[in-house]
């Protein structure tokens, strides 16, 4: 990286600083410092949602997930505009009937003290185990791209966003963000561009470039007939026998799973997660705050799958040129260890055969006339090319890895989010490197305020103002805020130290919230539709909904997405029984 | 109705984009719906399954 690159991207950094912290004249109360003073327009809290839900991750493991798996994932978005629809409908006038600081507040109203502490408890839990994944996938990242050490780069990130967002508060959060999606809106189509810029010479079109990914099967964006249709899930143990046949809920991506699980996935995040449902309380009104809203409604789909081609051409720039056999620099420096460097050597070799039948395979059928699928011959040995080329890196990855299974067997440690930093490390030119490297940066911090500010929030209102000092002073509540918020981002940045993660993070991380969404989606729905509900009710159904989540995941195979229908029906199975036998006092 | 205090006509703030909120949902679940459509027809016209 050469020093323009330094240039632009210290500069950048600068700038995201000093915006932020300029913001602190309007943070000088509680209203201030976590809803901007009701008063951030639509546009605004409408980026700085899609910049909050548009991580690092988006960026470096959305390209990654695309490169390994194709357009698939962008199934598990197709709930989110009906979810925001929904949310519009019931939520948003709820939450803005009142001027709350958190929407677990109101939950106390409804039902009283301990679902309202529980409901903000699963969110505190929730995003704190997110958060240190959140600031661990750009660390490494930047590490590997700046030549730093990945704890470096964790207290880095963690620092200075821990810092103007401690200073700043919600409005810091909110108008960054504006900036910091720009910005990786920007170095997304850069890639993008560089990458069109580089394949159109060699296939002619855009269309033979689709045309040859998806003769890869990397372009199954929709999954309409699932692969299972059997609707008893299969326990783990039958899973690890090979006993049976996988149910319908064992399959991550296709259609159902997006809409129906993803629905409730997002409904739960934008709805009901604090680091989300605080954009809106900040605008003026209800109808401020649904327009913010609508607005992902329209974006985000057609802005996952933009993200995830962008992984797709990754894939096809790879195939027609050098591609590196691991990808992930702690792989490369364990391949050269002497215990494993013999091993290595030979894989490499193989690989390196694999590679150049894949591409002759793959030029021999792009000089075909038509359609791929009429060449069936050509098709079949371009097919077996590409797995071959997989089953090398898999055996290269599972060998130098170190990562085991259950049963302490060597297991694949895949290396998802290294490879858009190592395609930018080596193709991007000055500059365009530097503007790149600064989106990632954008991402990582616009996420991780948003969260920071939320846990603040939180922990302030639902319970350092509502437990600990309930008569404390507008002054004394935002000057532990502030500390607060300087805890949650040491305890984030230590938690990102010590993070462990391999495979995919972005698919982490829905996982880890879907244990949770479900849940705290049912105490809204119970809120707004159980009238009988009371406390008990409230709390009880919260415990139903997290135990029928665990004992699902503890006892048979059902892929995560689905976990937030679990949570969901728990909360309201056990919620609406005892609401049934205790119903609520008027 | 009065102005608010940053200026602008509180008429054109309570005013629901495309007339009305109903019309506004209903167009975002039918574009919805199209973007779904849409790839559907990609992953028709594109992709092949590997063949097992």
């Amino acid at each position: 990286m050469g020093t323009i690159d330094w240039l632009v991207f210290f500069a950048f950094l600068a700038y995201v600083v000093w915006d932020g912290v300029r913001r602190r004249k309007g943070a000088n109360d509680l209203e201030g410092y976590y809803a901007g003073g009701r008063s951030i327009p639509w546009w605004a809290a409408g980026l700085s949602i899609m910049a909050t839900q548009a991580s690092a991750i988006t960026v470096i493991g959305t390209t990654g997930q695309g490169h390994e798996f194709g357009m698939e994932f962008v199934q598990s978005y197709f709930g989110l505009p009906f979810a925001m629809v929904l949310l519009c409908i019931f939520l948003v006038p709820y939450y803005r009937s009142r001027n709350v600081l958190t929407p677990y507040e109101l939950l106390e109203e409804r039902f009283g003290p301990a679902s309202r502490s529980m409901a903000s408890l699963i969110f505190l839990c929730s995003r704190c185990l997110a958060l240190g994944a959140v600031i661990y996938a750009p660390s490494v990242a930047l590490s590997a791209i700046l030549g730093l050490d990945t704890a470096a780069a964790v207290l880095v990130i963690g620092a200075l966003t821990t810092g103007y967002t401690m200073v700043g508060g919600v409005s810091a959060v909110i108008w960054t963000d504006v900036k910091q999606m720009s910005v990786i809106l920007l170095g997304l189509l850069l890639v993008f561009g560089m990458l069109l810029v580089d394949l159109w010479p060699q296939f002619g079109s855009f269309g033979a470039m689709l045309d040859i990914a998806g003769a890869a099967d990397k372009l199954g964006a929709l999954e309409v007939v699932p692969a299972h249709d059997g609707l008893w899930p299969r326990t783990h143990a039958d899973v690890a026998a090979g006993v049976g046949e996988p149910s319908f809920w064992e399959e991550k991506y296709n259609v159902w799973a997006g809409v129906f699980g993803g629905l409730f996935l997002h409904l739960s995040y934008f709805g009901c997660d604090n680091s989300q449902a605080q954009r809106l309380l900040t605008s003026r009104d209800a109808d401020q705050s649904k327009k913010s809203l609508l607005m992902s409604a329209f974006a985000k789909v057609p802005m996952q799958g933009f993200v995830l081609l962008i992984g797709v051409l990754m894939w096809l720039f790879y195939a027609t040129h050098e591609q590196p056999l691991l990808f992930k620099p702690d792989h490369v420096a364990a391949a050269e260890s002497p215990a494993l460097a013999g091993q290595v050597a030979a894989l490499e070799v193989e690989f390196a055969t694999a590679h150049e039948e894949r591409k002759v395979a793959m030029r021999e059928l792009a000089a075909l006339d038509g359609d791929p699928a009429n060449h069936a011959d050509e098709l079949r040995r371009y097919q077996a090319a590409v797995v071959a080329v997989e089953h090398v890196r898999r055996r290269a990855r599972t060998l130098v890895g170190g990562a085991t299974d259950e049963h302490g067997a060597p297991k694949d440690d895949r290396d998802t989010n290294n490879i858009f930093c190592r395609y930018i490390l080596d193709e991007m030119p000055p500059i365009l490197l530097g503007l790149i490297i600064a989106a990632i940066f954008a991402a990582a911090m616009s996420s991780i305020d948003s969260v920071l500010n939320a846990l603040s929030g939180a922990t302030i209102i639902d319970f350092y103002r509502r437990w600990l000092r309930p008569g404390c002073s507008e002054r004394e509540a935002l000057r532990a805020g502030k500390f607060v918020t300087l805890f949650w981002g040491a305890i984030a940045t230590f938690t990102a130290l010590f993070f462990a993660g391999g495979g995919s993070i972005i698919e982490m991380i829905n996982q880890v919230g879907s244990w949770f969404y479900g849940s705290l989606l049912g105490i809204f729905v119970m809120a707004l539709f159980v009238r009988r509900a009371g406390d008990l009710a409230g709390a009880l159904g919260l415990v139903g909904g997290m135990t029928a989540v665990l004992v699902v995941r503890a006892t048979v195979h059902v892929e995560f997405l689905w976990y937030n229908v679990v949570g969901l029906l728990g909360v309201l199975l056990v919620g609406g029984l005892t609401a049934l036998i205790a119903p609520r006092r008027t | 109705m009065a102005d608010r205090p940053d200026g602008e006509p509180a008429t054109t703030a309570t005013r629901p984009p495309l007339g009305s909120w109903a019309l506004l949902y209903l167009v975002v679940c039918v574009l919805a719906l199209v973007v779904m459509l849409l790839l559907y027809w990609f992953t028709q016209r594109f992709n092949l399954p590997m063949a097992s």
